[in-house]
């Protein structure tokens, strides 16, 4: 019962609250003009009130940290929009409005000085890696990842997933049934599906042995669908506040694997967030730029799984390749494509941890899986070695990666 | 209470990356414990804490005691205390809190506590040599649950064991038992709570007697 009103405050609290701006252009232009303001959020403790009215402490902290974001806002010309409790990272996540013709980094910069402030950022803002170009149907990880093999092994029975991106179609043939829970922290529940989302989700957990589609490489896991990115034609844009939001989300809502199929500059918040995941054991895989340095960000960072499309060639150092070039997925309006770039690889790797997660089982829930990742020639993963490392004894021919195969570096 | 006094002092420091928050409130009953200090009468009650930088906090407050049928008396309370983050999502802390009951100093007493700290649970022991000056050391036990339901409200639940640590005499030797159960919702910066409260008899000092062991306590406050 009180999971469901929970969640029933939740949904009504978000669709209160998230930014709801008309398309990604506009979502786009209003971030360059906001910045983030972080207040430090001291955890519960005692007090000599609180026996009897617990919850106390946190409501009269919450008016304090509103009354210093209030005065910031005043005596720096800003227009206070929003704020976002994140616990996990101990903040308290103000959004203000920047006037023309002041600039959002000079301003963030000037607000980090306050001793108040625990940081301020820019509002960033980030974009999927990857081209929904339609080439030929054929599902890549089949063939080369044994996919029919390992699915005697594992089917990432109960992980769940967390996909951060678009917003997913829930009622798609192929995920029906497939999603744990949505959310919504950019526009509109009420937003039509859309493409890149969708994709991302059918590669990870599309539903296997129904007679339609495709199977997604790990077609038992459940998919929680957070969606932080807002898409129209071919521009999807999220925010550093949205992803920050599903992060948080993902991690409250005992995600094991997140997925960011998501690039962009440097974000304090975000990199908070992805290290609460890892702390935690969470599996976190991104999608990589092979033209930046360790991939961009947030692949970038240490812990992260960094995938790039096997297809173009072998992966830079410190990084891994994954299917991620013509690979038949699921699109809105119930329908099928084939997508390529390296967002769908990232779901590759996603649904493959879902696997070595069901593989290591719960007894080791804990620990992180990543790091049984196994990696041929080229930083190509391989699949079934890496299923092998995580716990199961597997079904599947790993003849060809055993000896050749090695942990993935760690960054 | 010298200790308690050096709280009370140091909270005037000023310190960066520190919260200072102010309370007032008013609560219909003050329950300590399941016991009403107040005579089961509505009770203010003033709050400073402070949120230090580097994990620690302290505050005091101010509120009036009758620890007798005819006799009140205004209570200063400070508390100090440490957290430390050691398992996945749980927090340890560990303080002191002392009480000084001014033109009754004989009832001043001191507790160190340890606790567990969660997003929706805590736990703490508290041990007092001399429970409110009566010559009894105690140890008391209690467990919290605390569910948001939105960015707004809660419900909660409490239950706490209070036990005397030497023999004493009478019903001051046995246990007392406490529980609540109640909900809060902030409504324009008030915080407004209600929570049923029951208490089993006898216990240290004070304990329920005559009054009434189980009472619905409302509540509200306002911070700044």
């Amino acid at each position: 019962m009180t999971k469901l009103l929970v969640a029933v405050a939740l949904v009504v609290s978000l669709a209160a609250r998230a930014a709801d701006v008309a398309d990604p252009s506009e979502t786009a232009a209003r971030a360059e003009h906001q910045v983030l303001v972080l207040l430090k959020l001291p955890p519960p403790h005692f007090r000599p009130d609180g026996s009897y009215s617990a919850g106390y402490a946190d409501a009269q902290g919450s008016a304090t940290r509103r009354g210093i974001a209030v005065a910031l806002a005043r005596s720096n010309g800003l227009a206070l929009v929003t704020d976002w409790p994140m616990p996990l990272v101990g903040v308290d996540c103000y959004v203000m409005d920047v006037p023309a013709p002041l600039r959002a980094a000079e301003v963030a910069a000037q607000l980090a000085r306050d001793a108040r402030v625990a940081w301020a950022q820019p509002m960033n803002v980030f974009h999927p890696l990857g081209h929904d170009d339609p080439l030929f149907a054929m599902q890549p990880a089949a063939r080369e990842w044994h996919l029919s093999e390992m699915h005697a092994t594992a089917t990432g029975k109960g992980v769940r997933v967390a996909v951060i991106d678009s917003n997913v179609q829930p009622d798609h043939p192929d995920l029906a049934d497939q999603i744990a829970e949505r959310a919504s922290f950019i526009g509109s529940r009420s937003d039509p599906a859309e493409r890149h989302g969708t994709a991302v989700a059918g590669i990870v957990a599309a539903r296997a042995d129904n007679g339609v589609g495709i199977a997604g490489v790990a077609p038992d896991a459940r998919l929680l669908a957070l969606r932080a990115c807002r898409q129209a034609g071919d521009e999807t844009v999220c925010t550093t506040l949205s992803i920050a939001l599903a992060m948080h989300a993902a991690i409250d809502r005992d995600a094991r694997v997140i997925n960011l199929s998501l690039a962009g500059p440097a974000d304090r918040l975000i990199e908070q967030l992805v290290r609460a995941a890892l702390e935690r054991g969470i599996g976190v895989v991104a999608a990589a730029d092979r033209t930046l340095p360790s991939g961009g960000f947030p692949a970038a960072l240490r812990g992260v799984v960094a995938v790039v499309d096997e297809g173009g060639g072998a992966a830079p150092a410190g990084m891994v390749a994954a299917p991620g070039s013509d690979v038949p997925t699921t699109v809105p309006i119930s329908r099928w494509t084939v997508v390529t770039g390296a967002s769908y690889a990232a779901a590759h790797v996603s649904g493959l941890l879902a696997l070595m997660r069901e593989a290591r089982g719960n007894a080791r829930a804990g620990e992180p899986i990543a790091a049984a990742l196994a990696v041929g020639a080229g930083g190509r993963i391989d699949a079934c070695a890496s299923l092998v490392r995580a716990g199961a004894a597997c079904a599947c021919d790993c003849a060809a990666a055993g000896p050749m195969a090695a942990s993935i570096a760690p960054r | 209470m010298r200790r308690g006094c050096g709280l009370a002092i140091l909270l005037l420091a000023p310190a960066a990356h520190g919260q200072l928050t102010a309370t007032i409130g008013v609560d219909s009953d003050y329950r300590y414990r399941g016991v009403s200090l107040s005579n089961s009468n509505p009770s203010p009650r003033l709050t400073a804490n402070f949120e230090g930088a580097e994990r620690w906090y302290a505050g005091a407050s101010a509120t009036s005691a009758a620890l007798t049928e005819h006799d009140a008396y205004p209570q200063l309370t400070a508390y100090a205390g440490w957290l430390a983050t050691t398992l996945d999502r749980t927090t340890v802390e560990i303080g002191v809190v002392g009480s000084h009951f001014v033109g009754s100093a004989g009832y001043d007493f001191v507790e160190g506590y340890v606790g567990l700290l969660a997003r929706e649970w805590s736990a703490r022991v508290y041990l007092s040599p001399d429970y409110y000056g009566r010559n009894v050391a105690t140890a008391y036990v209690e467990a919290n649950a605390h569910v948001p339901l939105d960015e707004r409200a809660r419900v909660f639940a409490h239950v706490g064991v209070l036990a005397p640590l030497q023999s004493a005499a009478g019903d001051a030797g046995k246990a007392r038992g406490d529980v609540s159960v109640g909900a809060g919702i902030v409504v324009r910066g008030w915080d407004l709570h209600v929570a049923a409260i029951a208490a089993t008899r006898g216990g240290p000092y004070p304990a329920v007697y005559n009054g009434r062991p189980a009472t619905v306590v409302v509540g509200a406050s306002l911070s700044f």
